[in-house]
């Protein structure tokens, strides 16, 4: 039971340190403070930044604790300029915010059902897809030796290589070091935390998609939000998005075949509404943070070019595209670290 | 994708991947239509960001020419479905579906619409029964079986090991490492889809390592081959501690008579224990006196053979 309270209060402040950091990007890049906003630009990159932090520490065989606890005190300085810097804005952010209900009336409902909904889906399903075996065996595996990825984690034995497919995603280690932090079983923080957070940075994403979209107008974000559920549990065949968000919550796919999708095409649709350069900052953070995830980032090295290379020639603002070059550079350094690694030009020792 | 193949399907690959991807779902039909009709009819549209995803793409990743160059090069074809998340037809059906629920005046009509709708997805789409129909609902917080609990403690109740070598059964084996990484398994993953018909996964069926995996699965998974001193040989010689059997199956005289101790009896299943050092030690001396009287033997010289004098 004070493992699930642990986890609950894991989740809030995951939450709070994505919105944090946000919002303390959305104050630099000088955008108005929307809380569904400062979540996803504080969620990208929080993980662009654990990208960059724990891929070169696996390498680097730093232990697993001493990463966790330079990660927390990391967090913690954010954290602490944050609140300096943004706490004014977020005052004047919640005066502002009185309207709700003569915003979104009835459909304000719907939309909290259908997140409830999804939340409840997620959080007691039983995931047993059998590739958790890896992903989760990870976790669970560095938690257990206290070192970062060097074991095989589904048969424990002391790996002498890195494995080039996997080890420059961090998702896992995420998960780790969050269970270290915590104290909690891995399955707790990677089954049941990281799945409510996939779905409540899912929803935000489709209501911000529609508010750009319907041009602000929140009842039909809500409902886009609530058919959005609807196709996506009505879409059943093993390889579809709608699979991968409800039942193969573990994995860091998951969060690419949904939430870095639909991303993309939210940040396609602020650039169609306000064609602000900001837009690009979220790009760049985006196509970086997705490397954590998986290998299967690398196919939004071909979304992001067919998301905004018609809105740029439509908008003719086509000094852009050099922008759009600068968001692929993260995944070129994948594909580099990737072939690097298997070709052996890159050292991946494991022990 | 599983069981398409470039070599076999060619410029149609594309085709059958997008056939095999939505599986007689109507969604696709309902995005382009869409696409199509926004692009005619509307044409200032925010919609028209999903026309220009669609040729873009059917330009570059779904491009049958394209794709065939580049999956004969880079090789990943059993990834490819996962460049169909790319084309937007969740959101942009739920765009689509918003803007005529919003089309009537009246809000009566606009609800009536808007549940329409929602009606003709569920319709023309397949429900995910694993969650709106058959609910996979946990036994524990971990999501793992209640009886993976109960084994992992009585292995760690029985062994001094800090890491004992364990061979669990299949639904045992996918969990055990993910809830308890302190077990080392004997039989890897790839091993074990392998020897249960998977085709995606290339194993050395040759190797040493895999004969003396598929000797036990095919006794403790699959219930052919019983031989006893196979099977005793496979356990000493992968250093197997523990393993674990469905309670229904019933060759416990055979586990027995191979040297196992049954130790503990969960719910649905039973833990043996085999002490391969023991066993190996107690072989290695039985070995060694059988070389002694084979020595012996070969001292006394049969009557026929001896000199004569």
């Amino acid at each position: 039971m004070y493992e699930i309270m642990r986890a609950c209060a894991g989740l809030i402040c995951q939450l709070l340190i994505y919105f944090m950091m946000g919002s303390l990007l959305l104050r630099i890049l000088k955008v108005r403070q929307e809380n569904f906003l400062a979540l996803i630009f504080g969620f990208i990159l929080y993980f662009t930044c654990f990208e960059a932090a724990a891929v070169p520490a696996t390498l680097a065989w730093v232990p697993l604790k001493v990463f966790s606890y330079g990660w927390l005190a990391f967090l913690l300085v954010i954290c602490l300029l944050s609140v300096i810097f943004c706490s004014k804005r977020w005052a004047e952010h919640l005066k502002e915010e009185t309207h709700i209900w003569e915003e979104h009336s009835g459909m304000l409902l719907l939309g909290v059902v259908v997140v409830l909904v999804q939340g409840f889906v997620v959080f007691f399903y039983n995931d047993s897809y059998m590739d958790s075996a890896y992903y989760v065996g990870v976790t669970s595996t560095s938690v257990y030796t206290g070192q970062m990825w060097r074991q095989n984690p589904e048969t424990g034995r002391t790996l002498t290589t890195f494995p080039y497919r996997y080890v420059f995603s961090s998702y896992p280690i995420h998960n780790a070091v969050w269970s270290v932090l915590l104290n909690i079983h891995p399955l707790i923080q990677t089954k049941m935390i990281m799945s409510v957070v996939h779905v409540l940075i899912q929803n935000m994403i489709v209501y911000i998609t529609g508010i750009f979209l319907f041009d602000n107008d929140k009842k039909k974000a809500d409902l886009m939000v609530f058919f959005v559920f609807v196709i996506q549990i009505f879409s059943d065949t093993m390889y579809t998005q709608g699979t991968f968000f409800f039942t193969r919550t573990s994995e860091g796919k998951s969060f690419l075949a949904n939430a870095f999708v639909f991303m993309v095409l939210m940040f396609c649709a602020w650039f169609w509404r306000e064609g602000r350069q900001c837009v690009w900052c979220g790009m760049f953070l985006l196509a970086f943070s997705s490397m954590a995830f998986g290998g299967s980032a690398m196919t939004l090295a071909a979304v992001m070019p067919a998301a905004m290379l018609p809105v740029i020639w439509i908008k003719k603002k086509y000094a852009h595209i050099l922008y759009l070059v600068v968001c692929m550079l993260p995944f070129l350094l994948y594909f580099i670290l990737y072939y690097g690694g298997r070709a052996g030009v890159i050292p991946l020792a494991a022990s | 994708m599983t069981g398409v193949s470039i070599d076999e399907h060619g410029l149609t690959y594309v085709f059958i991947c997008l056939e095999k991807y939505w599986s007689g779902c109507w969604f696709p039909w309902l995005f382009l239509f869409g696409c199509v009709i926004g692009r005619i009819f509307y044409k200032k549209k925010t919609g028209r960001i999903f026309w220009g995803y669609l040729v873009t793409l059917c330009l570059t990743v779904y491009n049958p020419l394209i794709v065939n160059l580049v999956l004969s090069v880079l090789k990943f074809n059993m990834e490819y479905y996962r460049f169909f998340w790319l084309l937007p037809v969740v959101p942009a059906l739920a765009y689509y579906l918003v803007t005529i629920s919003y089309l009537p005046k009246w809000t009566g009509v606009k609800v009536i619409v808007a549940c329409t709708g929602a009606v003709l997805i569920m319709i023309l789409g397949n429900p995910m029964d694993t969650v709106a129909v058959d609910y996979k609902f946990i036994d524990n917080p971990y999501k793992v079986p209640d009886d993976l609990e109960e084994v992992c403690a009585a292995i760690h109740q029985y062994s001094s090991k800090e890491n004992p070598r364990v061979v669990l059964d299949l639904e045992l084996n996918l969990y055990a490492r993910q809830y308890d990484p302190s077990l080392r398994m004997v039989l890897s993953r790839n091993a074990v889809l392998y020897r249960s018909g998977s085709t995606s996964l290339s194993v050395d069926t040759k190797s040493d390592s895999y004969k003396r995996q598929k000797i036990l699965m095919d006794i403790l998974y699959y219930h052919v081959n019983f031989d006893i001193t196979r099977f005793r040989t496979a356990l000493m010689e992968t250093k197997t501690d523990f393993f674990v059997v469905p309670i229904e199956y019933e060759f416990n005289d055979f586990l027995v008579e191979s040297g196992c101790v049954e130790c503990e009896r969960t719910r649905e299943r039973i833990l043996y224990h085999f002490d391969w050092a023991a066993e190996l030690k107690k072989e290695e001396k039985k070995n060694e006196e059988q070389a002694e009287e084979r020595v012996v033997d070969s001292d006394v010289v049969p009557m026929e053979e001896q000199p004569v004098q």
